[in-house]
């Protein structure tokens, strides 16, 4: 089966469209970026879904996330939707999957390749 | 950088002791560091990343390196000052290249672009200095100016990815580069313009600067 480069399938993508958590979370993220705690209020959903949706969607690269520092100098996570379009193609008795994400800017690149290298 | 020359005139014994360990230290985390850069490489085995460690090799040990050794093997000083900053430029162009360019593809042109853009920071200062365009220290001020430049840039680069995603490494990596660059540049200027410090104080300014920059290069890459 053609896989994206982050190991997604036409399954992997049917698993999302079903998922209506995934599903909101993605739509919530791509109009301006959101903390978990919005999210939560967002998608109508508790806050281990949330975090469980988000990790996962993370870790198919469809979810970037940044640190941000609020008043009271405390950390927390913003999340934005990396996803752009998903294309299926049914070649020769296989499904061939290819995602266009949202290009990484060089800050990001930076920390991932020196990150990579420790 | 702006590294004299290594037999120092006017300065005590006990200075030119401090530049010698100072120059051993280096030279040992300087080791230490491309050692670390290599062994990353080795495990992720990707293209950029392979950039990226020769790039920290060339910009931070091999330079140290080269300003250390070649001034002791008897060459001259503004000469080798400027060959050990552009061997840290080429090394920048390496880690910008990583970043900017598309290392995936690597391409060849780019690749000679960034060594003969080595080649000509090297040379240009030379030749404008022959042709009597600008007198020997400027041109090396010049080189270094550039090189700090480059250098604040990259870490810049470095604080932002630190501020965003809260990456320790990143922080260290910032702060080891302005060392680095920008650090050892100002501290040379500043000592040898504001106060009376002989050629072996400058020297230690400089060597202390670049040793503490690559002992944070390699906290960042080993630290948990």
């Amino acid at each position: 089966m053609g896989e994206d480069r982050n190991g997604i399938t036409a399954k992997t993508v049917g698993e999302l469209l079903e998922d209506e958590y995934a599903r909101s979370i993605l739509a919530e993220t791509s109009t301006k970026p959101r903390s978990a705690a919005e999210l939560v209020d967002r998608c109508d959903a508790s806050s281990p879904t949330v975090y469980r949706r988000v990790e996962r969607l993370e870790e198919l690269n469809l979810l970037k996330s940044e640190q941000k520092l609020d008043p009271d100098g405390h950390h927390y996570r913003q999340f934005s939707a990396r996803l752009e379009q998903v294309t299926i193609k049914l070649v020769d008795g296989s499904y061939q999957v290819s995602v266009d994400r949202a290009e990484e800017d060089a800050v990001e690149r930076f920390t991932k390749i020196y990150e990579g290298l420790r | 950088m702006n590294w004299p020359d290594f037999t120092v005139e006017g300065g005590s014994i006990a200075a030119g002791l401090l530049a010698m360990s100072l120059a051993v230290a280096t030279i040992i985390v300087g080791i230490w560091v491309t050692y670390v850069t290599y062994r990353g490489y080795r495990q992720s085995d990707d293209q950029p990343t392979l950039f990226l460690a020769v790039g920290i090799a060339l910009a931070f040990a091999v330079h140290t390196f080269a300003r250390i050794v070649f001034p002791t093997v008897g060459a001259s000083s503004p000469l080798t000052d400027t060959a050990a900053v552009a061997i840290q430029i080429v090394g920048l162009g390496f880690i910008l290249y990583a970043v900017y360019g598309r290392p995936e593809h690597a391409d060849v042109r780019i690749l000679g672009g960034v060594v003969l853009g080595g080649v000509f920071v090297f040379l240009a200062p030379i030749i404008a200095v022959e042709r009597t365009v600008v007198d020997p220290t400027t041109a090396q001020d010049g080189v270094n100016a550039f090189a700090a430049l480059v250098g604040g840039f990259v870490a810049t680069q470095a604080y932002r990815g630190y501020r965003r995603y809260d990456s320790r490494p990143m922080l260290l990596l910032a702060a080891g580069l302005l060392l680095l660059t920008v650090g050892s540049f100002v501290g040379a200027i500043v000592v040898s313009t504001f106060s009376t410090a002989s050629d072996a104080e400058v020297l230690a300014v400089v060597g202390g600067s670049e040793l503490a920059g690559l002992v944070l290069v390699l906290r960042s890459l080993t630290q948990d």
